[in-house]
């Protein structure tokens, strides 16, 4: 959470000579992540002047010719253009050398006049957006000084960044005590003393909720003059802090807040009829709040409500819209409690209400705070606007306040977690200093935890603390580590390294999507959704977990077909999902793309443009390069699948299991994605390729193979892999290879419904050079048994 | 054979322009019907006195021209070659051919097998875990109870399925994968996590690796030497780092870890927010309470864990600017990274 403090308030409690760049240093090595903002007005060469004379210039009716006494014994003369000068008058003098926010000030001559300088307006110094006149210091500064060292000029800030266990760094006092800690010092806290009671009005409370609200302070304040102006410093300083002002009584207790941490609010009195109670909303019970939402319960909020149960505020979150002071309001009810962090925590998510208030109450407020917060506001209220105070009313529940908690740490464990040797006593004052009550004996500290430190819970909290004041930089960094033996990885895994490089060198680019995807798309892709729906997505387009790669990779291709690129291979791997019965599947997988020309249109070649069996030729040779050659088979699909082309749909088996699918992108998928060229896609699951198996080196055959071409016609409608398995079957011994070669469907053939297939054969011998008869009585079995099984016709072998 | 022949034969020879030229020369000469072979043959036509002699000449003339033929047919291969070389000229800067397209590893990817290696070696065994994550793993085994403010810092993305959550860090692996396990263990986990969130430095899904190492020694001195060689590995070379205090609710005490900037070396650019700083990673020693819902004797072991951006490991050491360009797909820019 973001805090804004200026460095004023800082140096009010803690005396410090750091610049604001080396202080925010500071702060982030204490793990208050803070970065310093400038100064926006650097004032030199701006000192007090008096303008003894302001006489008309000759030459222009508008400008002056003023005598300026700066301290010097030479008087300066200056030129102005300002109406409100005049004689007397003691202003800031730009002299010859100084930068302003509209220039540098030159020795210069106007209309013919010289001119030594120039009297500046608070506009001109950069102090306010707009000036009606010249800026009038006080007449009894001294001539010559510094204006810088003389008027309040805007401070450099601090802005930190806060981690949600530091609730106590959201104020002044509590970055104050961080600080003192640091620089070694102690924080220098101005008195508070309590404001004595004017009038007799006072205030009942009645507490039924006491576990969220275990303390309860209210004050009624009458008469205040809501239209009395506030300090111009605490004006300045609020609004350093980028809060907003509201109203006077508002920003009095926003400033208090700020300085102590301590929120509080304060009620119309004429609205609070009878006292007020604390107690749980009931479920939809309903009013409206000050940012005008309406807030519905939904049972168990904490709600100040008074005497005739009319809701007041949501306690520590926000107050209600009617009982909230007017412009007019002149009688108040003060309001300083302390709420439970985790009450509201869990109501501002419930309900997704924020405000400066409830940030604090969840990260817990120092509870020992309000009957300090409640003096300081009401005596800043009364100096600032008038009015009389009652008496300060409690009511506080002892049980539900936390007992002052110790917590004991031996310094051998902390030695041991941290892995350096402390002295204990080096570190007492830091730790003083974070008002921990150090007390170190027999080997171990024990710490009286402070009200304001509710995050230091455990021994581990508190060797965060030791640390801290130790300096994490301080603890070396252990350069030898016993490590077990390294796993140096199996021969047999296929790491992800090498899945890579084996996409890397087919020429496919790896990408990654997003794991939500549009459900719309996917009910057309794949006729159904994985069921697992975000509750809160960024949009609708990415609101349901994927149930396949392809949705991702058909949109990166899209993206790419927009920007002219046609031509490429995609790859991603990554979990999809599936909704169970009482459990939902996450499965890794992988899934691949291939579009457009093979090979790029290039000089001296052919183009030739990728189709299904190059996609099914690409992860063939994926798994011959990952050493598990031809354990992939492809089935026509079983049942027909939206995103696939009826005619071009596989089913992928590996070990007889089915672990994926391919196809051609069906014409309708493709126009619904305004895609128009034809893509391939395939997907098997990624674990099928974990592990290969162990290489084996045999001896080869010193014998040449021979080889014999066999043609064929043929149904179309039989399968290749079924006459492929008959070859193989009737081939005999010696046959080691079989390659499809061609493969022709022309309009030659007699018949429409039949090809022709060419095959080469190879036979090998390990012990013989293989005769004609050999061969000759191979292909003559194989001929045979495919004309006995498919009915094909032998075109010819050779 | 008459001299005249001879010389003719010879002449014949040197006339010949080319291999098909020679060879008719050659047959002219030696062939079946050639003018020495004709007379060789008719050697025996001639008195038997005359005989020897004849052959002599006739034999000698036949191994000069056939000397002069094998001459001549080098010397015109020799000639034919040079031509054939003076001949055949390629452009040798006209593009190489490519067999196929262009591959390329995806950065965030690419980053993640590094620092996978680099874990490797350091004895880690790597885990995985599921995406989408119960509240149990996620946040309240972690020391993240229902309503803590933390929680609001994870921007959590929820299933509409009873507690189904996609996981806000990898760190939810440490709980389910330590209870399988016995003590000592060193476990990595690297992977896809979610938070709703999108800028230039913030996209909806990203990559974290969880390192979570317990045995009787381990400390926050160990864990700074792990740490900065993992990253001095990493971007190979030495490193300024810088530890600062910082909250997670699983690790206590807590840091966060900052590099000199890899850009600037710390002198303050744009990268690093003229701070000369780069936050890269969050890191502690696992909080008591985390450690008892892994199932580990926290009296006798401690532990420490940490958990490194990949996808911001991949700006730095790729110098991007826009973490949404990692997913957007577009292979104009995904094909800058081998």
């Amino acid at each position: 959470m973001s805090f804004i403090l200026d460095e004023t308030w800082l140096k009010q409690w803690v005396e410090f000579d750091e610049t604001p760049e080396a202080l925010a240093e500071r702060f982030s090595l204490l793990g208050l992540e803070c970065v310093a903002h400038d100064a926006p007005v650097v004032l030199t060469h701006v000192v007090v002047g008096r303008v003894l004379e302001a006489k008309a210039h000759p030459d222009a009716d508008r400008l002056k010719v003023c005598t300026v006494d700066v301290g010097e014994p030479e008087m300066l003369s200056i030129v102005c253009g300002d109406p409100t000068v005049e004689a007397q008058m003691v202003v800031p003098v730009a002299r010859i050398g100084a930068r302003l926010p509209g220039g540098k000030i030159k020795k210069s001559k106007i209309r013919g006049v010289r001119s030594q300088g120039m009297l500046c307006s608070a506009q001109d110094l950069g102090l306010e957006a707009k000036s009606n006149g010249l800026m009038r210091l006080d007449a009894s500064l001294e001539l010559g000084h510094d204006v810088a060292n003389v008027i309040e000029l805007p401070a450099a800030k601090f802005e930190f960044d806060l981690t949600p266990n530091r609730g106590d760094c959201l104020s002044a006092l509590g970055i104050a005590r961080e600080l003192a800690m640091d620089l070694g010092c102690t924080v220098q806290r101005p008195a508070v003393n309590p404001v004595r009671p004017q009038i007799q009005d006072g205030v009942t409370i009645k507490n039924t909720a006491p576990h969220a609200c275990p303390k309860y302070l209210a004050r009624v304040i009458k008469g205040i003059d809501p239209t009395r102006p506030l300090p111009a410093w605490l004006i300045d300083r609020l609004a350093l802090t980028g809060i907003h002002q509201v109203h006077p009584v508002v920003d009095i207790l926003n400033y208090v807040m700020i300085e102590y941490g301590q929120p509080m609010h304060a009620y119309d009195l004429q609205h609070v009829q009878e006292g007020v109670q604390i107690r749980e909303a009931r479920e939809g019970e309903q009013f409206m709040l000050l940012d005008h939402s309406d807030f519905i319960g939904l049972g168990g909020e904490l709600l100040i409500v008074d005497g005739h149960d009319a809701p007041l505020a949501l306690a520590g979150i926000m107050g209600g819209l009617d009982s909230g002071i007017q412009n007019h309001t002149t009688d108040i009810l003060l309001e300083c409690a302390s709420f439970n962090a985790e009450m509201v925590c869990a109501t501002t998510q419930r309900h997704q209400l924020h405000s400066e208030s409830s940030a604090r109450y969840a990260r817990g407020v120092d509870p020992s705070l309000p009957e300090l917060a409640i003096e300081r506001a009401t005596a800043l209220l009364l100096a600032c606007l008038g009015g009389q105070a009652g008496e300060s009313v409690a009511e506080i529940a002892p049980d539900a306040l936390k007992a002052e908690k110790v917590v004991t740490v031996s310094l051998d464990w902390v030695q041991r977690n941290l892995g350096v040797a402390l002295d204990p006593q080096a570190l007492e004052a830091k730790l003083t200093a974070l008002e921990l009550s150090p007390d170190f004996s027999d080997g171990a500290w024990h710490f009286k935890i402070p009200p304001h430190r509710s995050d230091l819970q455990h021994q581990a909290d508190l060797l965060e603390e030791i640390a801290r004041c130790y300096g994490y930089d301080r603890i070396p960094a252990q350069t030898v580590v016993s490590v077990p033996p390294a796993d140096p990885g199996s021969l047999t895994a296929i790491s992800d390294q090498r899945l890579a490089d084996a996409f890397q060198a087919l020429g496919y680019q790896e990408v990654v999507n997003y794991s939500f995807v549009d459900p719309e798309l996917e009910q057309s892709l794949h006729g159904r959704t994985s069921g697992l729906i975000l509750k809160n997505p960024l949009s609708s387009e990415t609101s349901v977990m994927r149930t396949s790669l392809f949705q991702g990779l058909l949109t990166v291709a899209r993206e790419n077909f927009n920007r002219r690129l046609h031509a490429f291979g995609l790859y991603e791997v990554g979990v999809c999902f599936e909704a169970g019965q009482t459990q939902h599947d996450e499965t890794s997988m992988l899934a691949m793309l291939l579009t457009g020309q093979r090979s790029g249109q290039q000089w001296g070649r052919q183009t030739t443009t990728s189709e299904f069996f190059d996609l099914k030729g690409d992860i063939e040779c994926l798994f011959d390069r990952l050493g598990m050659a031809g354990q992939l088979q492809f089935k026509t699909a079983n049942e027909s699948m939206p995103i696939f082309h009826p005619g071009c749909a596989a089913d992928i088996f590996w070990q007889g299991q089915p672990v994926g699918v391919a196809g051609s992108l069906h014409p309708v998928c493709a126009k619904a994605l305004d895609i128009h060229q034809p893509i391939y896609l395939l997907t098997i699951q990624h674990d099928v390729l974990k592990t290969l198996r162990k290489p084996t080196l045999k001896a080869v055959s010193k014998f040449p193979y021979v080889e014999r071409d066999l043609t064929i016609e043929i149904d179309k409608s039989i399968h290749f892999d079924d006459i492929a398995h008959v070859v193989t079957r009737t081939a005999g011994q010696y046959l080691t290879v079989l390659r499809l070669f061609d493969l022709y469907e022309d309009q030659c053939l007699n018949d429409q419904a039949r090809q022709s297939l060419s095959m080469k054969l190879r036979f090998q011998s390990k012990d013989r050079t293989l005769l004609d008869a050999d061969l000759n009585t191979a292909v003559n079995t194989v001929a045979a048994a495919l004309i006995e099984t498919f009915k094909v016709e032998i075109k010819g072998y050779e | 054979m008459s001299d005249t022949l001879l010389q003719g034969a010879l002449e014949n020879i040197a006339k010949a322009e080319d291999a098909r030229q020679l060879d008719v020369v050659r047959v002219s000469v030696l062939g079946k019907n050639g003018t020495l072979t004709r007379q060789l043959k008719a050697i025996s036509t001639h008195p038997p006195d005359q005989r020897k002699s004849l052959g002599q000449t006739l034999n000698a003339a036949r191994i000069q021209v056939e000397a002069a033929l094998a001459d001549k047919k080098a010397e015109l291969e020799a000639e034919a070659l040079a031509r054939s070389l003076a001949h055949h000229r390629v452009d040798v800067t006209l593009p190489g051919q490519r067999p196929v397209r262009d591959g390329h590893p995806h950065p965030v990817m690419q980053v993640k097998r590094r620092v996978e290696s680099i874990l490797k070696t350091l004895g880690f065994e790597l885990v995985d875990g599921p995406e989408i994550e119960d509240d149990f793993h996620n946040f309240t085994a972690l020391n993240l109870p229902v309503w803590h403010p933390a929680r609001a810092m994870h921007d959590t993305f929820y299933v509409d399925a009873p507690d189904a959550l996609l996981r806000t860090h990898t760190s939810s692996v440490q709980v389910r994968s330590a209870r399988q396990r016995e003590a000592p263990f060193r476990l990595a986990s690297l992977g896809r996590v979610y938070r709703k969130d999108s800028d230039r430095t913030h996209t909806p899904m990203f990559h974290q690796c969880e390192g979570v190492v317990v045995h009787e020694q381990a400390s926050f001195a160990e864990l700074k030497g792990i740490l900065i060689h993992v990253l001095e590995a990493f971007f190979e070379h030495s490193l300024e780092t810088r530890f600062r205090p910082a909250y997670f609710p699983f690790t206590e005490p807590s840091a966060e870890v900052d590099i000199q900037c890899v850009n600037c070396q710390g002198s303050g650019c744009r990268i690093c927010g003229d701070s000369g700083w780069l936050e890269v990673l969050g890191c502690g020693m696992v909080h008591p309470a985390v450690l008892e819902n892994m199932q580990v004797d926290a009296g006798r072991y401690s532990g420490y864990a940490f958990g490194i951006g990949l996808d911001r490991l991949a700006m730095l050491l790729y110098q991007a600017s826009d973490l949404r360009a990692f997913f957007a797909g577009d292979l104009q820019f995904l094909a800058q990274c081998w």
